[in-house]
């Protein structure tokens, strides 16, 4: 693992009003969110992507695949916290890349009032570039999925170009890398 | 203020001498040029950077025809349906058939300047359509009834304290002027309206050739909710939006952000790959996407004119012009303000209507070296002022002024005799030998004497 | 021995002479020996921004075969160095005209231009008690690139304080003929730059360009404000 871009990463989310933190294990994963926000099961979505990752991760909350598909959007509506997957870091802008996927729609970025992203520290790209080839690479030609890059929580600067954050989309945002390594 | 590039000159003497919306403009743009040196300044290839994306765009820009054909094919391919459009009508009159045919009366709609151009909000509340401007700063300019007056801070002419008294107006709520909580009300409010739209339009920054992406760059996730969550999506884009690969988004994501608001990356980046489907499993059931041509592919073809069609619309020549920031966006009287604006307007829509922005410019070039993709954005100026002198757009008086200053220029005799003659006058009238369009603002400055050439011919008598 | 033949643009002819003789004294104090060519007039660059291309070429295709023959030319103007340097070589010429325009380009040096890079040299020996602001007219900045030089020779001036100033790279909001077609704007732009010089608390205010103070100082004027401009072969001509 590289450290300094491991850094490097963290700074720049700080940077963007974001939080990230470092996870030994997927076990530690669920401390680290449940210290910061104290919620409880109904007010936490998480994506069935993380099942699929972490079969021995416990998150409190509820899986989104779980709640019927005509009431998620409601549901992620009035969530507190989602919590997703992501396809990729950057260090340089301390960015989450997120592929859409199936059981992680992007809605779940986008509605509750915070996201947190969990990811692996071998994710972490140093550059845009490198990330998004290796993602491109990973489809055939022509069924590349909508990508979204998240840098940070939703902000203005329309007011007197003042720095508001949370504006329609998370007040909040943060990043759990895990590293194994550590 | 009246909204016609025509109307400059008194649009601007009028800005000019409003000394509130000088001082927040200033403040503006002053803030925006701050934050951008800073993150310019991280990156030692920046000049590189650059010429890349001059280099990029120049490249869609000359062969602009088969890089619309082959985006059309690949977003085809991605399942979007692609219309093209060869006028402002013709975009408005697409975009209106496809929300008749949903049935429904309100649309969400996230920034874009190509609206702005087809005064697409107009058109559809006149045929019964609302729309509602979701990105901030185009909310507080609708809930104002004005238009922007920069490309990426639609509202930058206005305090917190106008946003305030307005809110309260047309929001009743109660006055107050905390940016915080002025922003709260606008998620309140628009919450709602998101997760009950059926239509969402937005604009596009880059469109990918290779892969058919449409690129949209914000910092609010108001886009995203726009193009996510309505079963319709509407994206609106002029020609010249195309770059040729997915794989130049990563240097036009490291030009655009920090020149536009001094940012390493916005909040958000939407890269979308076409409608919902097997391999891209939520949002619309359905993305059109409406291409304007509006004069560009003839823009395309001028050999030195076609170099404002690089633009990435970032807002950075707005930020550093003295012009702009002495007189703001409206005194403009176009969609697009500042230096691309005043290069723009004259070519690509009415170049009679626009004679006077080439001239509003001292030349300074600051516009020219903070661009990012190396528009030669003073030097355009120049060419057009040409063009609009050989075109007769400029008043008659003038020609006979420039042939009389050539008259004395070509023989030093006469340019000495002049030179007297207005000695001879600055004596005689001292301080009120008026110089118009200089003596109201300035001292005048003293006629010498002897002028250099006479003391030289002394000297060689001597 | 060098002899530069001086290139005096017509604001400095009939408004400041005094810039002329000191660059002549300045000159020959560097050991060149300096010509005058009295048949000279303008550039052709007030025309030519103006739009007016084919009055703009007649002027200056007129400069340009009377200067020529001349080995070097000093300008004491850095716009009028940017017209010659760098218009000269884009307008639309025949082509032994363009072939003059080319040579003549590379032969015109703005004047501190010319003392730093051509002469060789970074000071000229004299001292100053004070605060100096140097203005960067944009010309001379943008086109010509030239910022080190006259800051140089400023700064080897002994005794005398370089101050920054904080718009330093502002337009002054001359710009020729839009100086009186944009009065307003002008003033604005000036007014902007005029703080700054305030917020600077200099003795006096030194450019290359006497167009860019004499908008300055005119607007100082006009408003009871105390600055001294000076332009630059003038203040360290006096300091001789």
């Amino acid at each position: 693992m590289n450290n300094e871009l491991l850094d490097l990463f963290q700074s720049r989310v700080n940077d963007m009003g974001g939080w990230c933190a470092i996870a030994g294990s997927s076990k530690e994963i669920n401390s680290i969110i449940e210290e910061k926000y104290k919620l409880g099961e109904e007010e936490v979505l998480y994506s069935g992507r993380i099942v699929e990752q972490f079969n021995d991760l416990t998150v409190t909350g509820t899986d989104l695949t779980n709640i019927s598909p005509d009431k998620r959007r409601d549901v992620m509506a009035g969530a507190k916290l989602g919590i997703t997957m992501c396809d990729g870091l950057i260090a340089e802008t301390g960015t989450a890349v997120l592929v859409n996927h199936i059981a992680e729609p992007r809605e779940l970025s986008l509605l509750p009032e915070r996201h947190v992203v969990i990811a692996l520290s071998d994710q972490l790209y140093p550059t845009l570039d490198k990330c998004l080839e290796k993602i491109k690479n990973s489809y055939p030609a022509g069924k590349l999925p909508s990508i979204t890059l998240i840098s940070g929580p939703s902000r203005t600067s329309d007011i007197e170009k003042s720095l508001v954050v949370g504006v329609h989309g998370p007040v909040e945002f943060g990043v759990v890398v895990v590293d194994r390594g550590k | 203020m009246n909204l016609s590039p025509s109307e400059f000159k008194s649009n601007a003497r009028r800005a000019v001498h409003d000394q509130h919306l000088r001082e927040k403009i200033k403040k503006a743009t002053g803030t925006s040029l701050v934050k951008r040196a800073e993150v310019v300044g991280e990156i030692p290839e920046w000049e590189e950077l650059r010429q890349e994306g001059h280099d990029r765009r120049k490249e869609v820009i000359d062969n602009l025809d088969r890089y619309i054909r082959t985006f059309t094919g690949t977003a085809r391919d991605r399942g979007m349906i692609v219309h093209y459009a060869g006028t402002h009508d013709d975009a408005t009159k697409i975009i209106y058939d496809i929300i008749r045919r949903t049935s429904v009366d309100t649309v969400v709609k996230s920034k874009s300047m190509i609206t702005e151009e087809l005064h697409l909000n107009a058109m559809l509340e006149t045929n019964g359509i609302r729309v509602i401007e979701t990105d901030l700063g185009e909310y507080i300019i609708q809930l104002a009834g004005e238009t922007p007056s920069h490309i990426t801070a639609p509202a930058l002419h206005k305090s917190k304290e106008d946003i305030a008294r307005l809110f309260q107006e047309k929001l009743n709520i109660p006055y107050t002027d905390d940016p915080v909580k002025l922003t709260a009300v606008a998620r309140e409010r628009l919450r709602k309206e998101f997760l009950n739209a059926r239509v969402g339009i937005s604009g596009v920054n880059f469109a990918c050739a290779d892969t058919g992406t449409l690129t949209i760059i914000e910092n609010e996730a108001n886009a995203r909710l726009c193009t996510v969550l309505p079963d319709l999506h509407i994206a609106v884009m002029s020609i010249d939006k195309i770059i040729p690969s997915i794989d130049d988004l990563p240097l036009f994501l490291k030009l655009l952000p920090r020149s536009a608001s001094g940012q390493r990356m916005t909040s958000y980046v939407s890269m979308i790959n076409g409608p919902r489907s097997h391999h891209n499993p939520d949002g619309p059931r359905q993305v059109h996407v409406v291409m304007l041509n509006g004069g560009r592919l003839q823009l395309a073809k001028h050999p030195a004119w076609k170099e404002s069609l690089y633009c990435i619309r970032c807002g950075a020549c707005m930020n550093v012009c003295p012009v702009y920031q002495s007189v703001g966006g409206h005194a403009y009287g176009a969609v697009y303000p500042g230096p691309i604006g005043a290069v723009v307007t004259p070519t690509l829509f009415d170049m009679k209507e626009a004679r006077e922005l080439p001239f509003a410019s001292s030349l300074c070039g600051a516009c020219t070296d903070i661009c990012p993709v190396k528009i030669d954005l003073h030097h355009h100026l120049l060419l057009e002022r040409r063009e609009i002198v050989d075109r007769g757009y400029k008043p008659f008086t003038e020609k006979i002024a420039m042939s009389v200053w050539r008259w004395f220029m070509l023989s030093p005799a006469r340019f000495e005799l002049a030179g007297r003659i207005g000695w001879v006058l600055q004596k005689i009238l001292g301080k009120k030998l008026p110089l118009p369009g200089w003596t109201p603002q300035r001292q005048a400055p003293a006629i010498a004497a002897k002028s250099f050439r006479s003391l030289m011919k002394g000297d060689s008598k001597k | 021995m060098r002899t530069p033949h001086l290139f005096v643009p017509c604001i400095v002819d009939q408004l400041y002479p005094a810039t002329g003789l000191a660059a002549l004294k300045l000159l020959k104090k560097l050991g060149c020996d300096p010509q005058y060519n009295s048949q000279q007039t303008c550039c052709g660059q007030p025309a030519y921004n103006a739009g007016y291309r084919d009055d703009a070429h007649i002027v200056a295709e007129r400069f340009m075969q009377l200067f020529s023959s001349a080995e070097e030319i000093v300008s004491l103007s850095g716009s009028c160095a940017t017209m010659i340097k760098v218009f000269y070589k884009q307008m639309d010429l025949s082509p032994s005209l363009r072939n003059i325009a080319h040579e003549i380009g590379g032969k015109t040096y703005e004047i501190t231009d010319y003392i730093v890079n051509q002469l060789g040299i970074t000071d000229i020996g004299v001292s100053y008690n004070g605060r100096v602001a140097y203005h960067d007219s944009c010309h001379i900045m943008r086109e010509l690139r030239i910022v080190d030089e006259p800051r140089t020779l400023l700064q080897s001036v002994e005794g005398l304080k370089l101050i920054e100033l904080d718009l330093a790279d502002r337009c002054c909001g001359f710009g020729g003929l839009f100086a009186s077609k944009f009065p307003d704007i002008s003033t604005a732009m000036g007014e902007d730059k005029l703080a700054s010089i305030q917020r600077a608390e200099v003795d006096i205010v030194v450019g290359c360009d006497n167009s860019c103070l004499m908008q300055l100082q005119g607007l100082a004027d006009k408003r009871g404000m105390n600055l001294r401009t000076k332009h630059i072969v003038e203040f360290l001509g006096d300091l001789l």
